[in-house]
């Protein structure tokens, strides 16, 4: 996950956050036209505003399988690192973002950018673990 | 923790790459042990001590 060579683990793992996100992503786009043309209301409006919520849940569960299967426990150590620095960050912008619509602000986020977000900031953390845990060539 | 990690290693001839895929990780996580980046949990380090067969003690120093 974070270098070169990959477990069973790691690779199940990113096929599956990959088939998750493709999901997200098609359940965000036909939900926002399905609700664009039929503007429906009460539980069905409900039931189409949980939907994207599905793979959301299916990507953290993967990261719990992961954790389970890995046996590298030093790369099970970074997944973590990682993911809680996508947490911090995610909860620190959308406190922000609520405080500041308490405040007045009158302001929209799409909230189809905070899972994003949350994975840039995933994303980004693996990047910087990678950087500073490669190893030197020759060893 | 200190550790003689790669000075075993280097007795028995093995490079990292070696190591790691007879403890069945990856070589970043040989590296960040040998290094002292990473402390291994109890059962990674005896199954590290016993591949050296070498008692704990021997392998891993605290300090």
């Amino acid at each position: 996950m974070f270098c070169e060579w990959k477990s069973a683990a790691a690779k199940r793992y990113q096929l599956t956050v990959l088939i998750e996100m493709v999901a997200y992503t098609l359940i965000i786009f036909g939900v926002q036209v399905f609700v664009g043309h039929h503007h429906p209301a009460g539980a069905e409006l409900y039931a189409l505003a949980a939907l994207p919520t599905f793979p959301i849940i299916g990507v953290l569960f993967a990261v719990g399988v992961y954790l389970r299967d890995e046996h590298d426990e030093y790369q099970r150590d970074l997944m973590v690192k990682c993911v809680l620095w996508g947490t911090a960050g995610i909860l620190a912008l959308t406190s922000f973002l609520g405080f500041l619509h308490s405040f007045g602000w009158t302001g929209e986020i799409s909230p189809f950018t905070e899972f994003v977000t949350f994975w840039l900031l995933v994303a980004a953390a693996k990047v910087f673990y990678k950087f500073t845990n490669r190893v030197p060539k020759g060893e | 923790m200190n550790n003689r990690l790669k000075v075993l290693r280097a007795e028995n001839g093995w490079s990292q790459a070696d190591l790691a895929n007879k403890l069945e990780v990856s070589r970043q996580s040989v590296y960040a042990i040998e290094t002292g980046k990473y402390d291994p949990s109890l059962p990674l380090a005896f199954k590290i001590a016993k591949l050296f067969g070498k008692q704990i003690e021997e392998v891993f120093q605290d300090g």
